[in-house]
């Protein structure tokens, strides 16, 4: 296992933080789902999730056009997803084509999804960077300020909406 | 079934003490025992990963977020392993 990246991402503060949501409600995943669809919608794009990066695994929370394997665990390893450099940045993260970009192509994520671009921002709360919302494309894409924007508005929706089921 | 399909290897009872160890720092040593009695495990059996689990999905917070960290990582390494048997 990629020890160096899960102590990274398993900082004991960063995981209170994301235990303190209650991320199993319906009604939550409901409404993660429909904000999902909307960025979709509006960026274009086949699928877009929103997820939180765990110690070893990105946890999907809502999404849109996820399927196969990845639907069934509702996930992915963390060392696999994209998401987990947007949250390690802490800012957007963009991929133009990850077949071509040395960051990535030799992660096997891509060759078994076919994913070519992404464009992800971070879900920030607590001070930590505790998940993404993102969209992913099968083809090449430069995404625009525009695209960035429309995203950082799905992704303040997120939060807004997480604060609503905090724990405590 | 590959073992490790796509590099990607089947999570083991060691790594649940290493996230428990991780996620809880100075407490974690006395909280992976405690997950071991309940689990009524030694650390030491090879097949102890879904006892443990169900333990830690039934424990504080940061544990049960381990558990289902883990839980996704065995979902994707048995279905990938599936798919490269019948390949």
């Amino acid at each position: 296992m990629n020890t160096d990246l899960f102590d990274r991402l398993g900082v004991p503060e960063r995981i209170r933080e994301i235990a303190g949501y209650d991320l199993f409600d319906d009604d939550l995943r409901t409404s993660l789902d429909a904000i999902a669809k909307r960025s979709a919608g509006l960026l274009e794009a086949p699928i877009s999730m929103v997820s939180m990066i765990l110690d070893t695994s990105q946890f999907i929370i809502g999404s849109y056009g996820v399927s196969g394997w990845v639907a069934d665990a509702e996930g992915t390893p963390a060392e696999w997803a994209m998401c987990t450099h947007t949250v390690l940045a802490g800012e957007p993260y963009c991929v133009v084509d990850g077949t071509q970009d040395p960051r990535h192509a030799d992660n096997p994520f891509l060759r078994m999804t076919g994913m070519r671009s992404y464009l992800g921002v971070p879900l920030i709360g607590g001070g930590h960077a505790l998940g993404a919302h993102c969209v992913v494309d099968a083809r090449p894409r430069i995404f625009t300020d525009v695209d960035r924007a429309v995203l950082a508005d799905g992704a303040e929706k997120v939060m807004r909406l997480l604060d609503a089921y905090r724990l405590r | 079934m590959t073992s490790a399909p796509y590099g990607l290897s089947r999570p083991t009872l060691d790594d649940a003490r290493a996230a428990v160890l991780r996620v809880h720092a100075g407490d974690g040593t006395r909280i992976w025992n405690d997950l071991l009695h309940a689990a009524g495990l030694t650390g030491n059996e090879p097949g102890g990963l879904d006892r443990m689990l169900a333990v830690m999905h039934d424990a504080d917070p940061s544990t049960r977020l381990c558990a289902l960290a883990i839980k996704i990582r065995v979902t994707a390494h048995t279905q990938l392993a599936a798919a490269h048997s019948i390949l």
